[in-house]
């Protein structure tokens, strides 16, 4: 425990309920904060993707080729890293604060279930949006500085390629990177020892990464889904829902028309459904 | 306190910037500003055979169009309107290129457009720009391009009409334009016209070998002391027969004549200027042996023949290339025959200018070993001939043709020279059958961007190249292509490449053209040591409706006799999965597998690669392939997976 925070909690002043409530999820989130500075293996793992991410550029000649194909390029290998990234963050947040006995700590304190989930989840967030900036601004920045491998004897043009597409793709991964890490989060307030969690985590993960669009797949084979609802049944695999929001926001722009590919705001219905609902069910397990 | 309210205030900010930042990227349209037409010359242009550009006049001002891609990094130019319209309505064309971004056209409300006598639109100056999706486009009107019937587009809808009121057609919208069919011949035409075409050629030469029975006027030794005394003796349309023997003699035919000879016949020149030089129509020369030509190239003195200077853009190629001394020299001298000779040529050996509608057929030319002392075993300058059964050794060109339109070159054997068969200016040309070895350039080189090629069933070998394939809507077909530096170099666009055996090549395939618009498609590529490679330019796809090529070493874990997966020869792993133990196991990881997933989206913004989305399991050309060292090492793609004898 800080000595600021128990400073602020001591303070005596008087201050409203609201004003006390805000200091305290600010003091969680600071220490969550500090807690993913502190931690080596996130680090590595930041460099890990960026190490990624820029070898799978290579590997697709994405650096002189622009951005939408390095976006194509990455899209499936971020639908399978993004995950597991996200729960290696958050699979041991809450379960972490108990082991240490800081949740006992904690609730000799008046800080509720709610205040401590958003507070851990907003500190992770934070880190976990960083290690996504910087994997892929990265990538965004060598294909700007590299540029293209153009004949010059004939006259080009960007076409449809952008920056800005890039700039979306890296939005959409960080956004569909946070509501994963609302799942690890609520994992983490229903475990109770560390080996559980890993079990739990590699479970959620086979879940989120296979199970779902298998469920999708056989939903439509089976006739569960119809036709027409299937676009909107892709919100319900996140995985799906980030696949259909980059295609429809980036590749669509450029390839014109042809069936839809995704439903927008379906998708981003799923994504807040999935983050809330986690972090709904993490704190129903804290206060538990 | 303070200090920790500004804190918030700061962070509190910060949040709202990278909120506003992150919702702002989706609203803002990431299509770039519409671009603005650029010099159609730095654009990749399509449509206008070289040939037809060098012959046309200082103001004449052909309808042209450039088109700005969403996924093709060049402005691509279209000499004719209807040639983009065209394309544009090809399948996969919006796959290759993406959609098209801005269309801009030749505006001829800028100029006051008139038509030549040849149809050609001519101004003053040149006509600018506009925006297609603007304009008014006159159809079925008097105006002609080299490739025919043409579509003038305006700005201005009275300036439409007033030129459909001169010269007549109707108006279209751009909309209504893009749905309008033009029937131009394309390569799957070339493809279905050439069993006719052949029928055409066999005609010709059955008519054209009624030169052969011309009655016996003249009999050399009985009628006349020397064969050029006969030739000046014997009247018209008829034979001068040559009895066995070795004559010291050089001769010019300048009447419709046929000299043949009979038995061992060989006229021996002296070793300056051409040693048989016909100027006359009809004429025909068979049945003997030549030596003894001059060796000069160009030669002194002016062009034999009966045409005059017209002021054309090739007489100075003329002059240079068509005048060389030749074992038999035929200048002007439409519908001959040269048949059943053999050249021992010393620079050039049977040289035809402006001859067309010959045939030369069962000539043997063994040119200098020395290919710097060769000029062509056989040239043929304006002369649209049929040249069949021809064997040419050594020299710089075995087959010269130029501005030639629709040659035929079948069932002939080259070997050895620089050149095998070389087109310049040669639209419409069919080179079928043929057997060529060991050229140190290249076995068929096709330039200045011709129309129509057919380059069918013929077997190269050993060449340095191949064949290089260019110009438009070509036809290359059913070629066996083994054991060359490079078997086929690609430089055509809007041509079909299909049946060919690539086998045992350093590298099968090149793609040389920027513009990703061939049909590559039943081709097998077997034990190259690099089955493929792409120079600067776009992802190019080679499959066609569900149709991909063999490629010895794709391999197939779905037992259905069917490649599961793309291939794609420019990758590194799929380049060494005929060649490399191990590459199979490799290519099979999930890594590898999410990245080829959606390898073939966006392909014009990829470069310098090629994928196969549909790879035969097979090779599709087995009759080729029998009984040639390439067929026991063309595995099918579940050879990995069968259980081998030891």
């Amino acid at each position: 425990m800080a000595a600021d925070e128990s400073a602020a909690v001591d303070a005596g002043e008087q201050t409203t309920a609201s004003t006390a409530r805000r200091r305290r999820l600010e003091t969680i989130f600071r220490r969550e904060l500090r807690t993913v500075a502190r931690t080596r293996t996130f680090l590595l793992l930041a460099a890990a993707l960026a190490a990624v991410t820029l070898g799978v550029t290579w590997v697709g000649g994405g650096f002189t080729a622009g951005y939408l194909p390095a976006v194509v390029d990455l899209l499936t290998p971020m639908e399978l890293l993004v995950p597991i990234v996200a729960i290696a963050f958050g699979y041991r947040a809450i379960l972490g604060d108990e082991q240490r006995g800081e949740l006992d700590v904690l609730e000799t304190y008046p800080v509720s279930a709610r205040e401590l989930v958003v507070g851990v989840y907003a500190g992770r967030a934070v880190g976990l949006a960083a290690t996504v900036v910087v994997a892929l601004g990265l990538v965004g920045i060598a294909i700007a500085v590299t540029g293209d491998d153009t004949l010059r004897m004939y006259a080009s043009h960007s076409g449809a390629d952008s920056p800005i597409l890039f700039a979306r793709f890296l939005v959409l991964t960080v956004v569909f990177a946070l509501v994963v890490l609302a799942v690890a989060i609520a994992l983490s307030a229903l475990v109770s020892e560390t080996k559980s969690a890993l079990a739990v985590a590699v479970v959620a993960l086979v879940v989120l990464l296979i199970g779902l669009d298998l469920a999708l797949v056989y939903g439509l084979a089976a006739g569960l889904i119809g036709d027409g609802e299937l676009i909107h049944s892709l919100a319900v695999s996140p995985l799906s829902a980030y696949r259909g929001l980059v295609l429809e926001t980036t590749v669509g722009v450029a390839s014109g028309t042809g069936p839809r590919i995704a439903s927008p705001l379906a998708s981003l219905l799923g994504f807040a459904v999935w983050t809330g609902g986690s972090l709904a069910v993490a704190v129903w397990g804290v206060s538990r | 306190m303070l200090e920790r309210q500004w804190g918030r205030i700061v962070i509190a900010a910060v949040g709202l910037v990278v909120v506003a930042a992150s919702v702002g990227v989706f609203v803002v349209d990431a299509e770039t500003a519409e671009p603005e037409p650029v010099v159609f010359e730095e654009t990749v242009s399509t449509g206008l055979a070289l040939e037809d550009e060098l012959a046309l006049g200082a103001d004449v001002q052909l309808p042209r169009a450039q088109v700005f891609y969403s996924q093709y990094d060049y402005v691509v130019g279209y000499h004719g309107i209807e040639t983009f319209v065209e394309s544009f309505q090809d399948d996969g064309h919006t796959a290759r290129f993406g959609h098209p971004q801005a269309v801009y056209v030749t505006d001829y409300a800028t100029v006051d457009p008139q038509l030549a006598s040849d149809g050609h639109p001519t101004a003053d100056r040149s006509p600018e720009w506009t925006d297609a999706e603007d304009a008014w486009f006159v159809v079925e009107s008097d105006a002609r391009t080299p490739r025919g019937e043409t579509v003038l587009p305006f700005s201005d809808r009275d300036a439409a009409a007033s030129f459909a009121n001169r010269r007549g057609g109707t108006i279209l919208d751009w909309p209504t334009l893009l749905e309008r069919a033009f029937d131009r011949d394309d390569a799957t035409a070339v493809a279905d016209q050439l069993d006719d075409r052949h029928a055409d050629a066999d005609a010709r030469v059955e008519s054209i070998g009624a030169l052969r029975d011309r009655p016996v006027s003249t009999v050399v030794g009985e009628d006349a002391a020397t064969i050029q005394d006969a030739l000046e003796a014997a009247p018209e349309n008829t034979t001068v027969l040559v009895p066995a023997g070795t004559y010291n003699e050089t001769l010019e035919i300048d009447r419709s004549l046929t000299l043949r000879g009979e038995g061992d016949v060989t006229i021996q020149g002296d070793g300056d200027g051409s040693v048989v030089t016909s100027t006359a129509d009809r004429s025909a020369v068979i049945g003997v042996t030549v030596a003894g030509s001059g060796t000069e190239q160009p030669a002194s003195g002016d062009l034999p023949g009966d045409d005059e200077e017209a002021g054309d853009w090739d007489e100075v190629f003329e002059r240079n290339h068509a005048h060389s001394d030749a074992g038999i020299a035929l200048h002007t001298a439409a519908d001959s025959l040269v048949e059943d000779v053999t050249v021992d040529s010393d620079v050039t050996g049977i040289l035809l200018r402006r001859s067309e509608g010959s045939v030369v057929r069962d000539a043997t030319v063994d040119s200098p070993r020395d290919r710097t002392d060769g000029h062509a075993g056989i040239l043929a300058f304006r002369s649209p001939i049929v040249i069949e059964n021809a064997t040419v050794t050594d020299g710089q060109d075995a087959i010269y043709a130029h501005r030639s339109p629709e040659l035929v070159v079948r069932d002939s054997d080259l070997e050895g020279s620089h050149l095998g068969i070389h087109l310049m200016h040669t639209s419409d040309a069919i080179l079928a059958n043929n057997r060529l070895r060991n050229q140190s350039h290249t076995g068929i080189y096709v330039m200045t961007g011709p129309e129509r090629i057919a380059i069918v069933d013929n077997d190269v070998r050993g060449a340095a190249y191949g064949i290089e394939a260019a110009g438009s809507d070509a036809y290359v077909a059913d070629n066996r292509l083994t054991e060359s530096q490079i078997g086929l170099r690609i430089g055509s666009t809007d041509s079909r490449l299909e049946g060919n055996v690539l086998a045992g090549n350093e590298v099968g395939a090149e793609v040389r053209t920027v513009v990703p618009t061939n049909q590559v498609l039943a081709n097998d590529f077997i034990e190259n040591a690099v089955h493929a490679t792409a120079g600067s330019g776009p992802l190019r796809i080679w499959s066609q409706n569900g149709q991909g090529n063999y490629w010895q070493g794709a391999t197939s874990l779905s037992g259905d006799a069917t490649v599961d997966r793309s291939y794609s020869p420019t990758a590194p792993v799929d380049q060494r999965l005929h060649r490399t133990d191990g590459t199979v196991t490799l290519s099979r990881g999930p890594a590898l597998d999410a990245i080829a997933g959606l390898e073939g989206s966006v392909p014009g913004m990829r470069s310098g690669s090629i994928v196969d989305l549909a790879p035969t399991c097979e090779p599709n050309n087995q009759d080729a392939l029998e009984g040639t060292p390439w067929d026991d090492r063309a595995w099918s793609c579940e050879y990995p997976l069968q259980t081998v004898d030891p």
